[in-house]
């Protein structure tokens, strides 16, 4: 069958994806418009569905498309849209041109594993956790590793290249700061990397097939899709050239059958098979107990596997459910510091904590175009199942005035779209005054740095002792944008903070004038000295 | 005669008279309400109202002989004007842009081959430099809009005679430049009653944290001894009179259409606090400045020039 063009088509599409995908996520210049965003992401299976369940709308119908597609040809999503997808292929790629270790080879489908994982991460879902999705999601995964290393990288090769421009007196570039505040995150994405490098250089796309719930998903509906990669029984030679070019190694030679529920359509073997005997088949739909001998076999087996991987489903369910239900009480174990929020503080258009932290699969988006870098991930601070959620980290930096740009691009929904006029009068927390550790009343010198930068003038300085002033919270019009808690120089704690509320609240607009008797500022006809 | 009158007389007869007497001589004479006579660049300070930014500073400047006296042929410049935030110039909390754009001009056509503009923001910079309209001002002058995000491109320094602030971190383009010209816009400040010439500082150094840790109002005076600006350019057009020094609505800005000159930063700021309306003495860094010598807050004492658009 002529089809090997199909791989380079694949090639072609998956890299478009993936440089434009890597490029959003590194992107602080903030080249890429939010419509070239919002494309790019929307064939995104989990966060689409996520978005999807919400809203049905068409606006987050993505991943319809990518189960229709499943439908006709199999896994294409895997090999084309995944960035994780082709982030491992081109490891393979890159070990395969410095090592010359023997290929990939057959080897029998985990079934148990991944269908528990895959019936664990809907029935967690189903609980309104997003634990284990948020875990596995290989968009999600990607994303951590974009943000979280790649960021850094790029960032630094940019400084780099501006510090040498410098030289050379041109200011054309500017650096950015590659500061890591979030180590738990940075790690986890380190050790990720390095396992998926390990997996694929000795057994291809293993993560994808075993471990992957959206893997899963798409092979069931491989299984029943119109069109399959067969082998034709009489091409055959039996020399195996396919199997080792088969990164989902799901080609068994001795059977002559591929075994399409892992394939992940990469099409490499099409091009392999010197008898161009492996490609496309239609087929028949078969209705499971109504196909020919041949297919019942196949499900008989397939029910052995099920089997066992029933019994390992519900041990899993199990120790699923308890981690749920150890992850939502995470919040309440803890006790309360002073100068420290009880909860995280969430970002501006996430409405509350509950839906945040239930939809938000922690793919780092919005750390990465936030201009300011305010967002930070987290670790276990939204509990077990909110590994990685990005908060506000005002010890990092502050909510600019002006900005919603992490509202636009959050593709799950977790942070929901809010116009800057909204924002301006959002309250996502609250600043609270520690009086007994601000400059002010522990020097007795003058500051002021908290008031300074607020942007509705929520925290005033009053009079205090002799001229000194003293900050003055007025929660009304606080919007709890953190830029008094950023400012305040005191250390180690901070003598104001903003407490994160569980609901975003509304917050009165500013004062559009103020009298001030003491201080007149006029317009005089000569001048005064 | 008014003093203005005086003024427009003594400029026809006095080059002659001027060059007859000594600077400091001449100073002692006059101390006082009456401005000399002499030659353009006699003047300790040079205030103009009632004007727009471009014209009330090509008329200032001319008063001290034009940007030559301060800019040579073939120097570097650092134009260094309040970018602190992400707002409009109608805000009044970052500098008149227009200004920002006419010094440049003039400091080219003093012969400057590199003018260098920056600020270390307080919020996001890149933000603070496009809607505050100095970067596009900047580039439309020909000027160098500098990042001064990074730690990197700042150098520790020893404060001589700093009594709090005895190290900082300052712009290399600061250390490196020939001229230094400091273009604060007036404000209110809630951390400083207001903030001029000296407060513009800490726009020039790192850690700003350290300042506000360390008895603030100190540290202003401790590094205006420090480093002394080649000359300094109040922007009082649109002062934010309240709520400073971000603001909240134009609602807080008084337009004052003001503008003061002059090579002392005390000076400087002590007439600048009394267009804002309150007495030079009442600010503590002025006061402090004052005190340890940096300069003069006491406006009798200096020969001003005072020019009515």
């Amino acid at each position: 069958m002529q089809l090997a063009f199909l791989k380079k088509i694949r090639v072609v599409v998956s890299l478009v994806f993936f440089v434009f995908t890597v490029f959003i996520f590194i992107d602080f210049a903030a080249l890429t418009g939010l419509q070239m965003i919002k494309t790019l992401l929307y064939l995104q299976f989990v966060p689409s569905l996520l978005n999807f369940l919400k809203f049905l709308s068409v606006g987050a119908a993505g991943f319809i498309f990518i189960l229709v597609l499943t439908f006709f040809f199999g896994r294409v999503y895997c090999s084309t849209v995944c960035p994780l997808g082709t982030l491992q292929d081109i490891v393979a790629r890159i070990s395969k041109k410095i090592t010359n270790r023997k290929r990939f080879r057959f080897s029998k489908p985990l079934n148990g594993i991944r269908y528990s994982i895959l019936g664990l991460a809907v029935f967690v879902l189903l609980l309104h956790s997003i634990f284990l999705l948020s875990l596995l999601d290989p968009y999600s995964l990607a994303g951590k590793i974009f943000s979280d290393l790649f960021r850094p990288v790029w960032y630094l090769g940019n400084n780099i290249l501006s510090r040498i421009l410098q030289l050379f007196d041109s200011y054309a570039l500017y650096s950015v700061s590659i500061k890591i505040v979030s180590w738990p995150s940075f790690l986890f994405s380190m050790a990720f990397l390095g396992l998926i490098i390990f997996l694929v250089v000795r057994k291809g796309r293993w993560y994808c097939n075993v471990i992957c719930p959206v893997g899963t998903l798409l092979g069931l509906l491989s299984k029943i899709s119109f069109f399959r990669i067969r082998m034709d029984e009489d091409a055959c030679t039996s020399c195996g050239l396919c199997v080792k070019e088969c990164k989902a190694e799901c080609i068994d030679i001795k059977e002559k059958k591929v075994d399409f529920s892992r394939c992940v359509a990469c099409y490499n073997c099409f091009g392999a098979c010197p008898e161009k005997g492996i490609g496309y088949r239609l087929e028949k739909i078969r209705i499971p107990g109504f196909g020919s001998r041949k297919g019942r076999k196949e499900e008989e087996e397939n029910a052995k596997g099920n089997e066992f991987s029933r019994r390992k489903f519900f041990g899993t369910t199990l120790i699923g459910t308890t981690a749920v239900l150890a992850s939502k009480t995470a919040f309440a174990d803890k006790e309360k510091q002073q100068g420290v929020s009880e909860i995280p503080v969430i970002p501006p258009g996430a409405g509350n904590i509950w839906h945040y932290t239930t939809n938000c699969t922690a793919c780092h988006l919005c750390v990465s175009v936030c201009p300011t870098k305010v967002l930070q991930p987290t670790f276990i601070e939204f509990g077990l199942s909110g590994l990685f959620q990005p908060k506000m980290d005002y010890h990092a930096e502050y909510c600019n005035f002006e900005c919603v740009k992490c509202t636009e691009v959050c593709p799950t929904g977790a942070i929901l779209p809010i116009t800057k006029e909204q924002k301006s009068t959002l309250q996502i927390g609250v600043s609270k005054f520690i009086r007994n550790i601000c400059i002010v009343v522990a020097k007795h010198t003058a500051c002021g740095a908290c008031s300074e930068h607020c942007p509705t003038k929520a925290v005033e300085m009053v009079p205090y002792l002799g001229t000194l002033t003293i900050p003055k919270v007025d929660e009304k019009i606080c919007v709890g944008c953190g830029a008094c808690e950023y400012a305040c120089p005191t250390k180690p704690d901070k003598a104001i903070y903003v407490e994160a509320h569980s609901y975003h609240r509304q917050a009165m607009k500013p004062k559009k004038k103020v009298e001030d008797k003491k201080i007149i500022t006029k317009p005089t006809e000569e001048f005064p000295f | 005669m008014d003093r203005r009158e005086f003024f427009k007389k003594s400029l026809l007869t006095g080059v002659a008279a001027g060059a007859a007497m000594t600077l400091g001589d001449y100073e002692k004479l006059f101390a006082g309400n009456v401005p000399p006579p002499g030659k353009p660049g006699s003047f300790d300070l040079v205030a103009v109202k009632d004007g727009e930014p471009v014209a009330m500073f090509d008329k200032a400047i001319e008063s001290f002989g034009g940007m030559k006296a301060f800019v040579k042929k073939g120097q570097t410049i650092v134009v260094k004007p309040n970018i602190g935030w992400d707002t409009s110039p109608e805000r009044g909390a970052n500098t008149n842009p227009d200004l920002v754009k006419r010094i440049i001009e003039q400091c080219f056509g003093a012969g400057a081959k590199t003018v260098y503009v920056f600020d270390n923001t307080c919020d996001n910079w890149s933000k603070c430099y496009e809607n505050s309209g100095i970067q596009k001002a900047v580039k439309d002058a020909g000027g160098k809009i500098v990042p001064a995000n990074t730690e990197g491109n700042y150098q520790e320094v020893d404060v001589k005679d700093g009594k709090r602030l005895k190290k900082t971190k300052v712009h290399e383009l600061i250390l490196s430049s020939d001229v230094f010209i400091n273009v604060p816009v007036l404000k209110s400040h809630s951390s400083s009653s207001i903030t001029a010439s000296m407060k513009n500082h800490m726009g020039i150094v790192w850690d700003r944290g350290y300042w506000h840790r360390n008895n603030l109002n100190q540290c202003i005076a401790d590094f205006a001894a420090y480093r002394k600006p080649d000359l300094n350019i109040v922007d009082a057009y649109r002062v934010l009179s309240k709520r400073g020094p971000r603001g909240v609505s134009v609602e807080d800005v008084v337009m004052m259409k003001s503008l003061v000159l002059s090579r002392d930063i005390v000076a400087a700021d002590a007439a600048a606090a009394k267009i804002f309306g309150i007495e030079p003495d009442t600010v503590p860094y002025i006061k402090l400045a004052h005190e340890a010598g940096v300069g003069n807050m006491d406006l009798t004492k200096l020969s001003i020039n005072r020019i009515k658009m």
